[in-house]
């Protein structure tokens, strides 16, 4: 409990210890609490709204399984991040592999039938309206750049603009030094640039 | 140096005195101005992605009712019976294992002491073996030692020993009478033969075999270090031996 209580509040302690002890409500407590976290990982990650979901209840099935390996030598939340990560790497390059064999097809899911729905965060066009559409479009062309960047200097974009991590939590989470960090970071931000015209 | 003081600068992880000489770099230099806010635009435009809202509730009983069914799924009858059957086909290929096992090790322990009851034989053999070289053929001489033994002169003891140990005798026929010639072989007889007798009976088949050589037959053994010996030297070496391996050889 000490160790998790290190990186850990000390609710978020108790709920981690009642997890590796097979409490399933437990669980439940913790599914809620990280749903939205890991939902907005995978989306910000992966760029696909379809797939959102049957994404995130493989990384939750994940993390019932590994929780008991979880060792407090970073917050939940990062190696929660870790798990999205590697999962989505595994999902993309699966997703890469049969798309080369068959025609995607992605089941059609109402709106009644989803768990989750998009909110935009860009101000609202009543504002400003002129103004909001061309922030809307270098947002798009940004983010398009930003998924057409190669998977190391995407994802760590994403980690530091995003996400807000610090240096150091982002060489934890990729297992890189601050160097490493810091040098792709630099490359990444170069290379978005380089691809939208914003003057 | 500039370039990465600007990436510092832009995630708030920049030193003091590198922060205020990046500034005044800045307020100098109008390409790395606009270089500064052409990035701090991007991340702050990415920073408004788009952010996803869950269901409260939804998405919960879907994790946790998946979570019991492969919970389930790990307690099928099919998975237990698949899982029976392999315990039992474990079991079984254990057990046929060592069984193969055993019988191998068993095998080898016979074969060891086999062989060994042949080496000392061997070794027995070695040291009690005489060699009769009889310059006559074997059918010439295995008549006379018939002829000698219708005549009396042989007994069954030593006639006996030779028709159970070799099979010269098999389907000899005596025709006319019991003269020497009358004596016929169903087929050529092996040039050398190996019998075990007492000592006094290889000293009467050395005595028949003087009477059909066209040379003295030699009767000879071989002492415990390598020298060849006649039979009265052999068998001061094996004192009371009461049997020898007797090997007889004819020359011609």
């Amino acid at each position: 409990m000490d160790t998790y209580l290190e990186y850990n509040s000390p609710e978020v302690s108790d709920l981690i210890l009642r997890c590796q002890a097979g409490d399933r409500g437990a669980f439940d407590e913790l599914v809620a609490r990280y749903q939205r976290y890991v939902f907005n990982l995978i989306y910000q990650h992966l760029g696909d709204i379809d797939e959102i979901e049957d994404v995130a209840q493989e990384v939750f099935l994940r993390i019932y399984k590994f929780i008991r390996k979880y060792r407090g030598n970073a917050s939940l939340e990062s190696w929660v991040y870790k798990i999205v990560l590697n999962y989505c790497r595994t999902h993309a390059r699966r997703r890469s592999a049969l798309s080369r064999l068959f025609a995607p097809i992605y089941p059609v899911k109402h709106d009644d039938e989803r768990s989750y729905e998009l909110l935009d965060i860009l101000p609202d066009a009543s504002y400003d309206p002129a103004k909001t559409v061309e922030q809307r479009r270098i947002a798009q062309d940004i983010l398009d750049a930003v998924y057409s960047l190669p998977e190391i200097y995407r994802n760590i974009l994403i980690m530091r603009e995003v996400n807000e991590l610090s240096y150091e939590e982002i060489a934890e989470i990729l297992g890189i030094s601050i160097g490493t960090v810091k040098s792709r970071i630099s490359r990444a931000r170069d290379l978005v640039r380089q691809k939208v015209k914003l003057s | 140096m500039v370039r990465r003081w600007l990436n510092e600068y832009l995630d708030g992880e920049i030193g003091l005195a590198d922060k205020a000489e990046l500034e005044r770099l800045m307020a100098e230099d109008k390409q790395l101005r606009q270089e500064y806010k052409e990035l701090r635009r991007i991340g702050l435009l990415l920073g408004s992605i788009a952010e996803v809202s869950v269901h409260p509730q939804r998405f919960r009983q879907k994790v946790m009712g998946a979570i019991e069914a492969q919970e389930r799924s790990y307690f099928t009858p099919q998975r237990a019976f698949a899982s029976a059957m392999l315990v039992a086909l474990i079991v079984v290929g254990l057990t046929f294992g060592l069984f193969v096992y055993q019988q191998k090790m068993l095998a080898h322990t016979n074969l060891g002491s086999t062989s060994n009851i042949v080496e000392s034989t061997k070794r027995a053999e070695q040291a009690l073996a005489l060699t009769l070289t009889i310059d006559a053929t074997p059918e010439k001489y295995f008549s006379r030692l018939l002829d000698e033994y219708h005549l009396g002169m042989v007994d069954n003891s030593l006639v006996n020993p030779l028709v159970q140990q070799t099979s010269v005798f098999e389907g000899a026929v005596c025709t006319e009478g019991l003269s020497l010639r009358s004596i016929r072989f169903p087929k050529p007889l092996p040039r050398a033969l190996r019998v075990r007798v007492t000592p006094w009976q290889a000293l009467t088949l050395k005595r028949i075999a003087e009477g059909v050589s066209t040379q003295n037959p030699a009767l000879w053994g071989i002492s415990r270090d390598g020298r060849s010996l006649g039979f009265d030297e052999f068998m001061q070496e094996h004192p009371g031996a009461p049997e020898v391996i007797l090997r007889l050889e004819f020359a011609q």
